[in-house]
């Protein structure tokens, strides 16, 4: 309390102190992560771990209480999402004439932790529209949404495209929501109860939940969403959508007040805590990190002080698409070429007309760049993003990521609701990725304080285990070492990855980076690992991004795969480990570093199946829809799975900022 | 006012639950129903299929497809749609009532996968709207614990410590050798017949482990998920306080001992009582539904006629 009040009142120095002597502000204590409390304390857990461990998950999930994927027809529960992150199998669309599932999933590995992060948009209209004699249930707009999915899912969804100053809540709900505040409280509700349920308390701590929605802005069809994290069940009543607030400042003012600055009702409640985590910046069309606010007003010193503090990670890699880096772009190289959507916004896949092909300025290395000028300018960094991943399920199914008899995903993808195509989603989107936490202990606060701090990393779905560490002292010999001196020498002689490097030691900053290959499953053997390239940004005199990609390691003998039979020759790694330093270090240039880890060549999801169905493309207006997908030059054949690890950046200076 | 209107409806819906129950029971001829299962289906399969016909019965019986909008909205959009005409929703209040009426009079209400779901949803929905979620008292809930055990168990765990021979190094078959020579090696030391310095020698003592083991007790699932199939599976095998292997990893082979293996137990109701308690609800709503169907049930004369073969 008295810290949360010390950091408050340093924030509104701090802005006053803008008026005074310099721009800059001191604003490293008021980012710090509040400390855990005796009822939220880290160390309670049997696998506590001061060296950290490697949690996978997925912090992206639909269910039933998202409207996109009820009108898919997608019945799974928030439990039932959670028990198939636990290992359980679920049924899933379509469902037969009797109404049972005709198919059912099963993940091979449980996830360490999950959150369900339904659409918070349409709670009260979905629940209203369902529930007899609700005050919305007789309107118009219900009627449509029961009689007529496909028209709803459009109409429906075009209200989270109206641009933020047009914003206006679905009809039937009234013109200030009033209507469907009540059906929205119970989903969310349900939502808590959920997570509640499933949260292992026990010294176990073998499955972590986490409370959550997503706040699905997309004006103008150019996407900005965001998933909102709490730390722990004191949360507010109700989850803040883009009809409650249109702009992501907003977003922010109101989980301050409703959440972060609100004292818990007494003494056994833990606080409130929050986090954003944007997700398909490639969907953006420019928008996700243009460099003005909302109003079109010039940024300034709050504004980038508040993104800073409430959005300490993005999700660069899911079902649509990757975000970080394009091919062909200043900052891109080759390898950028993975799992990259032909066009920059949603209108394409959904609508079936688009525009925009992908603009630069929506990838994590342009936007990573442009956040050290914008530190340069303000004594803050607005873009200082760590990496996860997840999958962004329509069909709650938590961390299937296989390429394997992928069941498609749902959501702007395939339904599937009547029947399975033979390509069963959209052929350029893919099954999704994990995020990874390196925590003590599989327990919220653990995990919470790790997302703050940005020690985590995102895979495209294979469980590589990747550590990445970056200091000043001598490393040689540390790829000697086993894997727990690794970890200790590269957390006692510097940072990890999230972490920010000052005051240089050395000539040059060296980095170690150690990678395992995922060990696989009794059905799938893990793949190989190919190599390791770390990837440092900076910007020019311009203000121009620039990136260069330096290969670190790599398998003494690479693997290949054959794209008729997806068999994989011999070659790769197990693990791979590096020492390397900065050859061009310059001790007056910002500038941040990143590990990307690829496996050798596999056979991508759709390869599988058109191999399969082997359509002749020398005539691919004589086949039918989708199959016909097989046939065009958008997607990969082969691919390269990888992880990227959250930076580590580098400040020059001995004083965070002034 | 709101609240009013609502528990008005609310008690309106019991009635019309207790209706159904009520005259489901009285009737003086029980209807007959002609359930289709197919004959290789499982008894599970078997009971949903007559649950859901005589819940959708039961809504026909009280003229739910003439009057839920859904249904009739549905079916006239099908007739529509198959007559090839335009399915605007704006043109249809007018007509709704005729088209769904053509729609039933060729019994598209049964067999539409919508309009079936809707009618089952739809009783079952009238059948729970008086149902209050409570919660268990002590006694229940202890109760309720203590039966279903073996789902809050905890599984079997084991510490261990170990030596790695990685096969990128040296290769699968030497890695294995190494692996095999070490735990022969290291069990003679401790029973005597050979001397400490001759193991004492780093190359056979392995190599830089990939994974960190605290040395805690940990499952055999956790470690498959860790260090690959069966690895786990092989380690919870070993006798306790022999060296054990070569056990084979994803990244090579291992010399283990065991050093304590902690048998499954089941945890304290005290630190599970969320979950417990949210397991007990979620049975009880489902224990109720299923007395209310078969309430139902029993007002029907019901045939089960197997259908050869699975065309789901």
């Amino acid at each position: 309390m008295f810290a949360r009040l010390a950091r408050s009142s340093l924030a509104l120095l701090a802005l006053w102190s803008v008026a005074g002597c310099d721009d800059k502000v001191d604003y490293e204590d008021y980012l710090l992560p509040p400390e855990s409390t005796d009822f939220d304390e880290i160390g309670r857990c049997d696998d506590f771990n001061p060296l950290k461990t490697a949690y996978f998950g997925d912090t992206h999930v639909h269910t039933r209480y998202s409207l996109d994927a009820n009108l898919q027809g997608t019945r799974q529960t928030v439990r039932d999402a959670y028990r198939f992150a636990q290992g359980e199998p679920m049924g899933i669309q379509p469902y037969d004439e009797e109404g049972v599932a005709t198919r059912t999933i099963q993940l091979e590995r449980p996830l360490d932790f999950a959150m369900v992060s339904d659409h918070a948009e349409f709670f009260g209209l979905q629940g209203g529209c369902e529930t007899p004699g609700s005050e919305v249930y007789d309107s118009r707009q219900c009627q449509q949404y029961r009689n007529n999915a496909e028209t709803a899912f459009i109409g429906l969804n075009l209200l989270l495209a109206f641009p933020q100053n047009f914003v206006s809540f679905p009809e039937a709900c009234g013109p200030d929501g009033a209507k469907c505040r009540g059906p929205a409280q119970d989903i969310w509700a349900d939502t808590i109860d959920a997570a509640e349920a499933f949260y292992d308390r026990t010294s176990d701590c073998s499955f972590t939940t986490f409370v959550g929605y997503e706040w699905t802005g997309n004006p103008d069809i150019l996407n900005l969403h965001r998933n909102v994290v709490f730390r722990n069940a004191n949360v507010p009543d109700q989850p803040f959508s883009y009809f409650e607030e249109p702009a992501p400042e907003g977003l922010w003012r109101a989980l301050r007040r409703e959440c972060l600055d609100r004292d818990p009702p007494d003494d056994d409640t833990p606080p409130c805590d929050v986090l954003t985590i944007p997700h398909n910046s490639n969907l953006s069309g420019g928008r996700m990190f243009e460099e003005q606010k909302t109003d079109g007003a010039p940024l300034d010193v709050a504004y980038v002080t508040e993104r800073a503090s409430m959005e300490p990670l993005m999700e660069v890699f899911q079902h649509k698409g990757a975000s970080e880096c394009l091919p062909g772009a200043l900052t891109g190289d080759e390898e950028c070429d993975f799992e990259i959507l032909p066009y920059s916004n949603l209108a394409q896949p959904v609508l079936g007309s688009g525009f925009g092909t992908p603009n630069p300025a929506d990838f994590l290395r342009h936007v990573l760049a442009r956040g050290l000028a914008l530190e340069e300018m303000f004594g803050v960094n607005p873009f200082k993003y760590g990496v996860v991943a997840s999958t962004d399920t329509h069909i709650a199914a938590a961390g299937n990521v296989t390429e394997l008899d992928f069941p498609g995903n749902g959501g702007a993808g395939s339904g599937n609701i009547d029947g399975v195509p033979p390509i069963p989603d959209v052929i350029e989107f893919n099954p999704g990725g994990l995020a990874v936490i390196w925590a003590e202990e599989n327990s919220r606060p653990a995990l919470f304080d790790a997302m703050r701090r940005k020690e985590t990393y995102g895979t495209s779905g294979p469980r590589i285990t990747l550590r990445f560490f970056g200091g000043w002292a001598d490393q040689d010999g540390a790829c000697a070492l086993d894997a727990a001196a690794f970890a200790q020498q590269g957390y006692d002689s510097g940072v990890p990855m999230g972490g920010t490097l000052r005051s240089p030691d050395a000539a040059a900053p060296t980095f170690t980076v150690s990678a395992l290959r995922d060990p696989g499953t009794a059905q799938v053997p893990g793949t190989a690992l190919e190599k390791i390239h770390i990837v440092k940004g900076w910007v020019d005199d311009q203000g121009t991004p620039q990136a260069k990609t330096y290969d670190v390691v790599a398998a003494d003998e690479l693997a290949t795969v054959d794209e008729q039979t997806c068999e994989v020759t011999a070659g790769g790694a197990d693990s791979l480990c590096a020492v390397w330093t900065d050859p061009d270090f310059d001790p007056e240039q910002r500038a941040y570093y990143y590990a990307r880890v690829l496996e050798s060549p596999t056979c991508r999801w759709s390869t599988r199946r058109c191999n399969e169905l082997a359509p002749d493309c020398s005539d691919p207006d004589a086949l039918e829809e989708p199959t016909r997908t097989c046939c065009r030059d958008t997607w990969n054949r082969t691919i390269k799975e990888r992880a990227w690890s959250s930076p580590i950046w580098f400040e020059p200076g001995d004083e965070p900022a002034n | 006012m709101a609240r009013h209107v609502l528990r008005f409806v609310g008690i309106a819906l019991a009635l019309l639950a207790a209706r159904f129950v009520w005259s489901a029971w009285l009737s003086p001829a029980k209807p007959s129903l002609v359930v289709a299962v197919s004959a290789d289906g499982s008894s599970a399969e078997r009971a949903q299929r007559v649950r859901d016909a005589v819940l959708l019965e039961t809504a026909i019986l009280h003229g739910l497809h003439r009057s839920d909008p859904v249904v009739t909205g549905r079916l006239a959009l099908n007739v529509l749609f198959a007559r090839g005409e335009d399915v605007s929703i704006d043109a249809l209040p007018e007509r709704r009532r005729a088209l769904a009426d053509e729609a039933i009079a060729m019994g598209m209400h049964r067999s539409d996968a919508v309009a079936r779901r809707r009618l089952i949803d739809r009783v079952e929905h009238a059948l729970m709207r008086d149902f209050e979620h409570e919660a268990p008292d002590a006694t229940e809930l202890s109760a309720y614990f203590s039966a279903h055990s073996t789902r809050y168990q905890r599984p079997l765990r084991v510490r261990y410590e170990d030596f790695f021979f990685a096969n990128g190094r040296r290769g699968k078959g030497a890695a294995r050798e190494a692996a095999a020579e070490l735990v022969r090696a290291m069990n003679a030391m401790a029973s005597g017949t050979k001397d400490e310095a001759a193991v004492d020698d780093s190359g056979a003592k392995g190599d830089p482990t990939v994974v960190i083991n605290q040395k805690k007790p940990v499952t055999a699932a956790e470690l498959n998920r860790r260090l690959g199939a069966g690895f786990g599976d092989s380690v919870a095998a070993c006798t306790v306080d022999a060296w054990c292997g070569p056990i084979a990893s994803a990244y090579g082979f291992h010399a283990v001992r065991v050093l304590e293996r902690q048998p499954a137990e089941r945890p304290s109701l005290a630190d599970i009582r969320s979950r417990v308690i949210d397991d007990w609800r979620q049975d009880r709503r489902e224990a109720e539904l299923a007395e209310r169907v078969d309430a139902l049930r029993r007002g029907f004369d019901i045939q089960i006629v197997e259908r050869p073969g699975d065309d789901e």
